[in-house]
């Protein structure tokens, strides 16, 4: 008997001998009952909000999140060179920038604006070395989320071609993008969203800048993530999900 | 563990704990904050039988564990991952150590995992020879210090700022600061070195989703991303009770782990790993291992009694309410599980009787069990686990932990039942006791064997005339008057 085989025999032996819980025989039987005990978790304290992206706002500031609202690409690409200028360095001695190689990104034509400010720009595409070495060497990360929440402020990115997860990670300061259109409202939804598309091997929930507070409970951001994170939402032409 | 023979008694390390300062500090501003505001989010939920629901599916996921965990690794061994099933911590531990070994690996860097302290991990790597480096800030905090968690969320909550600023300067060789944020900075250039060029990331599991087939982690930091981004291999070592059959259940495990933890709607870092990445991406481990870790769960699963205690999400909660742990700090329990929780697992994976100050310490009060976000009954499962130690269990290995004292309860239980003679024994002591009175008419010494119940606590005295007594003369009295009465 393999491992796994034997595992699995004295698991089942000792499952089967739990007949008041026990009554599906396979995994879709247990998956269709689970369905019919929903638990979806809401706080009544929560403010009642049509706005979501007022929801989202109000959601990131104790997150020490910064939220600046877009109302169009070319708005959104001016916001993110202005950060671009103000921020300072942390590990590195010059400026880059690398950002996800994603059709909302290509939008914001970042190059031509950044080389005003001779700041080298990097698309995540390419050789992985090379991407590597690039992301390493840039203090802001750009990324491309897929649906945002605004009841947690939070992005919710897959990982893809294209879109690695160190662009949210390894640099010092994390801007991630997202058209309002595909802001939820609630977590609820956004796993509802994930059921209904085949998941990558990763994806990630980020909700504001890496912190602790393991030192006498004193907060502070930057743990070993970004220490900054700004989301840019970007009005669309298209109506809200 | 294995290393019960050396170690100190409970009572030894609660006096410690009971006198360090920093501890002290820490413990109070933990519980103020955290466990109240726990009780407070459940308050608040516009549905009060939320938890109630969320236990009946995670009850229902155990009793379905066979089948949940095969479609969690048929998921995963779809994407390419690796699922190795471990009976034992040893198990564990030798997956790992061979597949370092195979893949030449000489640096780890670690995720904060109670399993992972569980099973010995650390020890075995480095006497491997490999070194190992904790990432989480706090953890890291307590391997420089080669010290162990005293907390499941704050693991150096028993040392302050000035401790941590001596230790840095010490071992990392920089001015010495008592400044949070400086030494969070110096920890942060220290491990990014470690993080960035690392052969493995060793982590734990907050919950799998076997419908999807990931495991998800959750931290604030974003060391646990980087250990599972960076290096080439991930190895995720996970119990085999942390699992939720669907999405909908872990959507509703991850919002109660994140706030009963630290009153958060999410952290700032969820994670999903499902495999290894494709080919070709840029970072994203080459190889993803889990290690399903049985060692002594499915003990507990197969007893009505405890299977309870697996339904756990490790959140910490009941450590910020226990009036006992809130004082005497964690690392009077002896084991990566501290607290309430501690006081019920610890003692179900390494023996009850090596552990039998656990479940006596804890005071029944029922806070933990408020607390828990999926109500587990830990007050319920510390009495039967003294019953178990009163009486003796063969199918638990437990012996009866004090002959003496089960003597005199049983020699106590034939007392009571025979009221002539019980009446004549406490007249007795009424007059023995007095050697005993100290000078407040209170009994604080007893003698012999007795001493235990006056060491911590004085005792009343007994009454010269009991209630009995009393209430016979008082009757007597009524009678007389009444008889006055008609007589007038």
């Amino acid at each position: 008997m393999n491992n796994h085989e034997m595992f699995f025999n004295k698991l089942h032996s000792i499952c089967s001998q739990n007949q008041g819980q026990r009554t599906a025989a396979t995994f879709a039987e247990l998956a269709e009952a689970h369905k019919q005990i929903a638990c979806p978790v809401t706080d009544s304290s929560e403010p009642i909000q049509q706005d979501v992206v007022a929801l989202f706002q109000h959601n990131a500031t104790p997150l020490n999140l910064h939220v600046h609202r877009c109302s169009d690409w070319q708005d959104a690409a001016a916001t993110i060179a202005a950060i671009a200028q103000q921020a300072g360095l942390e590990f590195t001695a010059q400026k880059e920038i690398i950002a996800h190689d994603h059709p909302d990104l290509r939008q914001l034509d970042l190059g031509p604006l950044l080389a005003k400010q001779r700041i080298p720009f990097h698309l995540t595409s390419g050789n992985g070395a090379e991407i590597q070495k690039n992301t390493r060497n840039s203090f802001i990360g750009i990324t491309a989320a897929d649906w945002g929440v605004a009841e947690s402020a939070t992005l919710i990115q897959l990982t893809t071609e294209g879109r690695p997860r160190s662009t949210s990670l390894v640099p010092s300061i994390h801007i991630g993008v997202l058209p309002i259109n595909r802001l939820l409202a609630t977590l609820e939804q956004a796993y509802a969203m994930l059921m209904n598309i085949p998941l990558p091997d990763s994806f990630v929930f980020i909700s504001g800048p890496s912190k602790t507070a393991d030192i006498e409970a004193h907060m502070v951001h930057g743990a070993h993530g970004p220490k900054e994170m700004h989301t840019i939402l970007v009005d669309t032409e298209g109506k809200a999900v | 563990m294995s290393k019960q023979s050396e170690r100190a008694s409970y009572t030894d390390l609660a006096h410690q704990g009971l006198k360090n300062a920093p501890l002290q500090k820490g413990l109070r501003g933990i519980q103020q904050r955290y466990g109240q505001g726990a009780l407070h989010i459940w308050d608040s939920f516009a549905d009060p039988s939320l938890r109630k629901r969320v236990k009946a599916k995670r009850e229902s996921t155990l009793a379905h564990l066979d089948i949940v965990l095969e479609e969690l690794t048929k998921n995963i061994e779809q994407r390419g991952g690796n699922v190795f099933f471990a009976p034992t911590a040893q198990d564990a531990v030798n997956y790992v150590l061979d597949l370092a070994s195979k893949k030449e690996v000489q640096r780890v860097v670690k995720g904060k995992s109670m399993t992972s302290a569980e099973i010995g991990m650390d020890e075995a790597l480095e006497q491997a020879g490999i070194k190992v480096v904790e990432t989480d800030l706090g953890e890291y905090i307590v391997q420089l210090n080669q010290d162990t968690a005293s907390h499941i969320i704050a693991p150096c909550i028993h040392l302050d700022r000035k401790q941590i600023g001596r230790l840095f300067h010490e071992k990392l060789d920089i001015p010495y600061t008592d400044d949070p944020p400086t030494l969070t900075q110096e920890a942060r250039k220290a491990l990014r070195k470690e993080l960035l060029s690392a052969d493995m990331g060793i982590t734990g599991c907050n919950i799998a989703c076997a419908e999807t087939g990931h495991i998800s982690l959750v931290s604030n930091e974003g060391n646990i991303r980087m250990a599972t981004t960076m290096p080439k291999i991930h190895v995720a070592l996970m119990g085999m009770e942390r699992v939720a059959a669907t999405l909908d259940e872990h959507a509703s495990l991850l919002q109660l782990l994140t706030r009963g933890a630290a009153l958060q709607k999410l952290s700032t870092y969820v994670s999903f790993q499902g495999g290894p990445s494709e080919k070709g991406s840029p970072d994203g481990p080459e190889e993803f291992h889990l290690v399903i870790i049985d060692n002594g769960r499915s003990k507990i699963l197969a007893d009505p009694d405890f299977q309870e205690v697996l339904s756990c999400i490790r959140c910490g909660a009941c450590l910020n309410i226990c009036p006992v742990y809130g004082r005497i700090g964690g690392h009077a329990y002896n084991s990566p599980y501290s607290g309430p929780i501690g006081a019920v697992i610890t003692p179900l994976l390494h023996g009850i009787n090596n552990h039998a100050d656990l479940c006596k310490g804890e005071t029944l009060c029922g806070a933990c069990k408020e607390v828990c976000p999926v109500e587990n009954d830990l007050p319920r499962m510390l009495s039967v686990l003294r019953h178990k130690l009163a009486y003796g269990d063969p199918q638990w290995n437990v012996t009866p932990h004090n002959k003496s004292e089960h003597r005199f309860f049983s020699l106590w239980s034939r007392l009571v039942r025979t009221p002539k003679l019980y009446h004549i024994l406490i007249r007795l002591s009424g007059v023995l006791q007095r050697p005993f009175l100290s000078r407040d008419n209170m009994v604080s010494k007893l003698p012999g064997k007795f001493h235990g119940w006056t060491t911590t606590r004085d005792l009343p005295p007994i009454a010269e005339s009991s209630f009995r007594q009393k209430w016979l003369q008082n009757k007597i009295a009524s009678k007389n008057v009444v008889r006055k009465g008609q007589k007038d």
